[in-house]
């Protein structure tokens, strides 16, 4: 992380606190992580962002160091608390926006429900629930999308395995094994064993009904207009071309592909090919 | 209740513990998963006084031994075959097959048409039926089971009961039906080294069923008579079993079980026993 001075706080919203790391100056930039992450995962790709922009990478609702609240793990409303952080706290009017994995429906939901404050969004290797493609679990292949709504029973058998659990999907779901070292799972693990953790994880899952019909809702309004940035790992457990057509489903103006030589963990498993990509994508914005 | 007879047959990479009772013409009961023969218990006592009935422990489960391989349906129903030719000498029966058991019979009838009287799925579908045999994802289990690198293994390592206990809850109507002290017979067996990979490789092997099944289906159907179940309340199958049987067999009669969910022989032992009576009767020798 050399070069950026990276600033945790903290941001007490009533119903949850947000820790968020800032760095960097200029125009605001937002990343927004995923499951099983925390801000952590953006770590290789935001010194490079913050020479260009005021990087803003919060630990979203229930994860990382951000409190855990029993529920509000709608896509919806975990972007409204993303929204009172950037817009209520930090009093940033308009920014961009970035969201891998579970990090990408809410930035989805933020930008569908503040669609002049989200000046150019990037999607980085998820699917939008709800937009029209009914199965974003691929037939089953992603079956910890059912075993992690099921109730009661991943909690059982996570807890005290955490890492053991979490190690799975870092090693599975790459196409490079060694981007996420048993140093950087430490730092997961240290969070996602806190109690409470797995449990707020899940519920990520457990609220996907809830977010095809938000997101249905909100395409009635029409796609969003804001350009678009759309990327999929082409390997391994990357969803390759699928992330560019979900995106296209529900958004007018979307470009973008695949990362190459990347599975699931874009931003650390290829963050050159990514910061490259993003410099040049926000770049047409400014 | 008539005496149960447990015995074990070495059959050379696989040692079978099997329950026998009763006399009358021989009747071979396959369990499923997470269960043992002890699935049949009721059933067993309810048919005794009409049938011999045979109730192993399939490969890798209950008190059987467990290879680290050969978990396909085909290696497991030769296994049942050795038992009933080989060891028991019975030349003909009739077969009963649920949950995993159900596919084995499936492939212990396809081996040896000659020795099954009739056959019996249920609660199941078969793999290579021309369906998907997960339903999209639908059963999680099954892909969850079949993940590398020991991962269910892993998670359920001491949690062996409490995982069983929640899939059994989960897929029964009778909640009641599999007992406290039940689930303790089970997780006895399934905690064992072992027990759950040996379970686990039933799940593994479904792209092998699958092929051998398509492989099997376009030599022709099945001609003994066939009843497929399905349990008709919630947890159960209804008549997708029957649907599944229909592209594997050409004689083929389905039922649902009324209140009942996946584990029909203990959560209705006195309709299934009186079901397959009838069955049985019909197909004397």
């Amino acid at each position: 992380m050399s070069g950026a001075t990276i600033e945790h706080q903290f941001a007490d919203l009533g119903d949850v606190t947000l820790h968020y790391v800032s760095a960097g100056a200029g125009d605001p930039l937002v990343l927004l992580h995923g499951w099983p992450q925390t801000w952590y995962e953006w770590r290789h790709v935001l010194p490079g962002l913050a020479k260009h922009y005021r990087v803003i990478a919060p630990d979203l609702r229930g994860l990382g160091d951000s409190s855990r609240p029993a529920g509000g793990y709608d896509k919806a409303t975990v972007a409204n608390d993303v929204w009172r952080l950037l817009h209520d706290h930090l009093g940033i009017a308009r920014f961009f926006l970035v969201g891998h994995d579970w990090g990408g429906p809410t930035a989805f939901a933020l930008a569908g429900a503040h669609r002049d404050a989200v000046r150019r969004l990037a999607i980085l290797d998820v699917a939008i629930p709800g937009d029209g493609n009914a199965d974003i679990s691929q037939a089953g292949r992603r079956w910890h999308h059912a075993f992690h709504r099921t109730p009661d029973l991943p909690e059982a058998l996570i807890q005290g395995r955490e890492r053991l659990y979490l190690s799975w999907f870092f090693r599975n779901y790459t196409y490079r094994p060694d981007a996420i070292s048993e140093t950087d799972i430490d730092e997961y693990v240290r969070t996602y064993a806190q109690l409470g953790a797995i449990r707020a994880g899940l519920a990520y899952y457990r609220a996907v009904h809830e977010d095809v019909r938000h997101n249905e809702e909100l395409l009635k309004r029409g796609k969003l207009a804001m350009p678009v940035l759309a990327l999929g790992g082409n390997r391994s457990w990357g969803r390759r071309m699928e992330v560019l057509e979900s995106c296209r489903r529900v958004a007018e103006h979307v470009e973008g592909g695949v990362i190459e030589d990347c599975g699931h963990f874009m931003p650390e498993e290829q963050p050159g090919p990514l910061l490259e990509q993003l410099l040049a994508f926000f770049a047409g914005g400014r | 209740m008539s005496e149960l007879l447990h015995r074990f047959a070495d059959l050379g990479e696989v040692r079978l513990h099997f329950v026998s009772a009763g006399q009358g013409d021989p009747v071979l009961l396959l369990h499923g998963w997470p269960q043992t023969w002890y699935e049949w218990r009721q059933v067993i006592a309810l048919l005794a006084s009409r049938h011999r009935l045979i109730a192993p422990d399939m490969r890798g489960l209950g008190d059987s031994s467990r290879p680290a391989a050969g978990y396909d349906k085909a290696t497991v129903a030769s296994d049942l075959e050795r038992l009933m030719r080989e060891v028991l000498n019975i030349p003909r029966y009739h077969l009963v097959g649920h949950d995993w058991g159900g596919p084995v019979a499936y492939a212990l009838a396809v081996r040896a048409p000659g020795a099954v009287r009739t056959l019996t799925t249920i609660d199941v579908t078969m793999p290579g039926d021309g369906s998907d045999f997960s339903r999209g994802g639908q059963r999680w289990h099954h892909g969850l089971h079949r993940e590398p690198e020991a991962l269910m293994e892993r998670l359920t390592e001491g949690r062996e009961r409490l995982y069983l206990g929640y899939l059994i809850r989960l897929l029964s109507h009778r909640v009641h039906a599999i007992g406290e002290q039940d689930l303790d017979e089970y997780a006895r067996c399934y905690a064992q080294p072992g027990g759950m990979r040996a379970g686990f490789e039933y799940y593994r092997a479904i792209p092998q069923d699958v092929a051998a099944n398509e492989a099997n289906r376009a030599r022709g159907r099945l001609q003994m008579p066939v009843l497929a179940l399905g349990g008709g309340g919630r947890g159960g199958r209804g008549l997708e079993p029957a649907q599944s049987m229909r592209a594997m067999a050409a004689n083929v009669t389905g039922e649902t079980v009324p209140e009942s969910g996946h584990f029909v022989p203990e959560e209705q032992p006195g309709w299934l026993a009186e079901r397959l009576a009838r069955l049985f009767a019909e197909h004397r020798e």
